[in-house]
């Protein structure tokens, strides 16, 4: 096929001449179906768009849950073994260690005693034991480290063997130690001290950050049509929405009305401060806009008014006029698929508590907390010309609550990229705590969704 | 008034729903010509001008500018209406082909002719030629293409061609006493 067509025979060529210059309406109902077929596209879209979402956020949680998990229960040990020098001095017998045996052994050395050597440490001399001490080492996440020995050994040789295993303890700094000979276990608790040192450093430098991110996620708002009204989503009910035929009579009633699930697009700036070594504090203000489709199915009743008047003459009273008066009252109704776009914005105040598992240059933080939602506004547009566009602004007659609050959790992944900066993804879910509609609106909604954010973080003091 | 096609494309690409309502208002009528010269009824033919403008919307991101955008959008109805009709389609070889070899010029007999009449002229042939006198009298694809495009041989869609051109000949004379042969021999 050429935009010229066969031009050989003027047989094809009037033919071509004639349908060339054609042009014919079609019917209203073949835009309609168009539109309300890209109507569902979208929202097949959007289902699919927000089922990565989920799915993705579904993944990095248990990914950090499974990763962090063990590392908590780890770490809930070190009240045990922090053996405080207090503690040693009053009772020097070795506390029960209940959790010993679920430590993981980090390396274990046996030392052959060279008995020709005497080294001095810890204020003593003595000389090592003929016998082989099998010294183990505990390593106890980040922390207090046990070191026991079921050998024969007393206690300085122990000590001696633990000093001598130099690569190990030049790191460490030695806090305190139990001997006890009426147990075959000797211990030894050491802090590893470069890292306490660090730590310590870590957290006068690393106070405070802020930080820029933005994300997105699926916005699902629980929508229920709680009564079938005069209008879709209640909003549609300003005067400029319908324009009535001053011959019709009727009323329009929604009804099979649903909200699909969306999209929430969000760009805000965060700010946060440690108050403990692992517990800190996040705020910030979040700009957001969420995107979904109202579809609805709306009867509208026309009733038409004919009357038929005799003449004049005819009437004694008005009485007799009235009965005089044939009236008929024709009744239609007529349905039509309605696809409304909603943007809701928002702007919001989030305020989370997060507990850091792993600070290294990957971070992982559990966070959770509540945020306060401001609505600002909807602006409902449908693809007809019988449906303008229209803004539902917050306010007394607006069926959505100006203020309302959620839930949110989420793991925060970050990675120190250079100096001071981190870039961070956080998997995250919320749930509303209450409906963003209010008590009185004839449907219901209450947003929830997984989402993604993205960005970066500066930490001022590092 | 109407935004230029370039704009309109663009708009569809962001998924505007105004400017694919534009566009939609823009070509649908013509297009509508289209559908109606390949389908036998009208609902048949708003089936297929709705399963079209929703491909072209899905598949606007595709358009190259390689061709016009009236041109690419008709290629779409084409196809979409030979989708539907090639379930019915079944394509036997006619014996006559000499009709084919029909030249002459003379004024166009048929611009005379109410538009509406001509269209049901159209629409009654049998499916297969309808088809077939479409897609070479009207859009201009060789019968070489039109055997690609239909899995047909070249020497059928020939013979169905013929076959067409005969029936709407007859057609015309019959409604409107109008002998398109002779006046092409005759010169008037």
């Amino acid at each position: 096929m050429t935009e010229g067509g066969n031009m050989g025979d003027n047989f094809e060529k009037n033919w071509k001449e004639v349908f060339s210059k054609m042009s014919e309406e079609p019917n209203l109902k073949v835009w309609e179906g168009v539109d309300r077929t890209l109507a569902n596209t979208e929202v097949v879209y959007y289902r699919k768009k927000a089922h990565v979402y989920k799915w993705a956020a579904i993944i990095a949680i248990l990914f950090a849950v499974t990763i962090s998990v063990p590392g908590y229960f780890t770490s809930e040990t070190d009240g045990q073994l922090a053996l405080s020098k207090e503690e040693t001095a009053v009772n020097k017998s070795i506390p029960v260690l209940t959790k010993t045996e679920v430590l993981p052994i980090s390396r274990s050395v046996q030392i052959i005693d060279r008995t020709s050597e005497e080294i001095e440490n810890f204020g003593a001399v003595q000389k090592r034991s003929v016998e082989p001490i099998l010294l183990q080492k505990k390593s106890l996440v980040g922390d207090e480290i046990l070191i026991s020995s079921t050998g024969n050994g007393n206690r300085n040789s122990i000590l001696i063997a633990f000093i001598e295993e130099s690569s190990f303890a030049k790191k460490q700094q030695i806090l305190d130690y139990s001997y006890n000979t009426d147990v075959s276990e000797k211990r030894i608790y050491a802090k590893p001290n470069a890292y306490n040192l660090l730590r310590k450093q870590d957290f006068t430098k690393k106070a405070l950050w802020a930080g820029v991110g933005f994300g997105s996620s699926a916005f699902d708002p629980s929508y229920q049509l709680i009564q079938p009204g005069e209008v879709v989503t209640s909003v549609l009910s300003a005067p400029s929405s319908f324009q009535n035929d001053t011959d019709v009579i009727g009323q329009q009633i929604s009804f099979n009305e649903d909200q699909s699930q969306g999209v929430n697009y969000q760009l805000g700036f965060n700010f946060g401060m440690e108050i403990t070594t692992r517990i800190s504090l996040e705020g910030g203000f979040t700009y957001a806009e969420a995107q979904l489709t109202t579809q609805a199915q709306q009867i509208t009743e026309n009733r038409l008014l004919a009357r038929s008047i005799s003449q004049p003459q005819d009437f004694n009273s008005q009485t007799d006029q009235d009965f005089a008066s044939a009236r008929e009252d024709i009744v239609e109704y007529t349905s039509t698929d309605i696809s409304l776009r909603n943007n809701f914005q928002f702007a919001s105040i989030p305020l989370r508590a997060g507990i850091e598992i792993l600070d290294r240059r990957f971070s992982v933080r559990v966070n959770a907390g509540l945020t306060t939602n401001f609505y600002l506004g909807n602006t409902v547009s449908g693809d007809q010309d019988a449906f303008p566009t229209l803004d539902v602004n917050p306010g007394e007659e607006s069926p959505y609550r100006t203020v309302s609050f959620s839930g949110v959790t989420g793991v925060s992944l970050g990675y120190n990229l250079f100096d001071r900066f981190d870039l961070m993804v956080e998997p995250n879910y919320a749930h509303a705590l209450q409906p963003l509609t209010k008590g009185e609106s004839n449907f219901n909604a209450a947003p929830s969704g997984f989402g993604m954010i993205a960005g970066l973080r500066y930490r001022f003091n590092r | 008034m109407y935004q230029s096609d370039d704009v309109l494309i663009e708009g569809c690409k962001d998924r505007d729903r105004h400017m694919q309502e534009e566009l939609y208002q823009k070509y649908s009528k013509s297009m509508y010509v289209v559908a109606l010269r390949y389908s036998r009824m009208q609902q048949e033919a708003e089936d297929i001008l709705q399963e079209a403008f929703v491909k072209v919307f899905q598949s606007v991101d595709r358009f190259r500018g390689e061709s016009s955008l009236p041109y690419w959008i008709k290629r779409i109805v084409i196809n979409t209406a030979l989708n539907h009709q090639r379930s019915k389609l079944y394509l036997y070889p006619m014996v006559d082909v000499d009709e084919l070899r029909n030249q002459g010029k003379e004024s166009n007999v048929l611009s005379d002719l109410e538009y509406a009449e001509l269209l049901k002229m159209v629409q009654s042939l049998p499916d297969g030629c309808r088809i077939i006198f479409n897609l070479y009298a009207i859009e201009g694809f060789k019968h070489q293409e039109i055997g690609t495009m239909l899995e047909i041989s070249e020497g059928t869609s020939k013979s169905q061609y013929a076959r067409a051109k005969s029936l709407l000949q007859k057609k015309v004379l019959n409604r409107y006493g109008v002998d398109y042969d002779r006046r092409r021999e005759y010169g008037g």
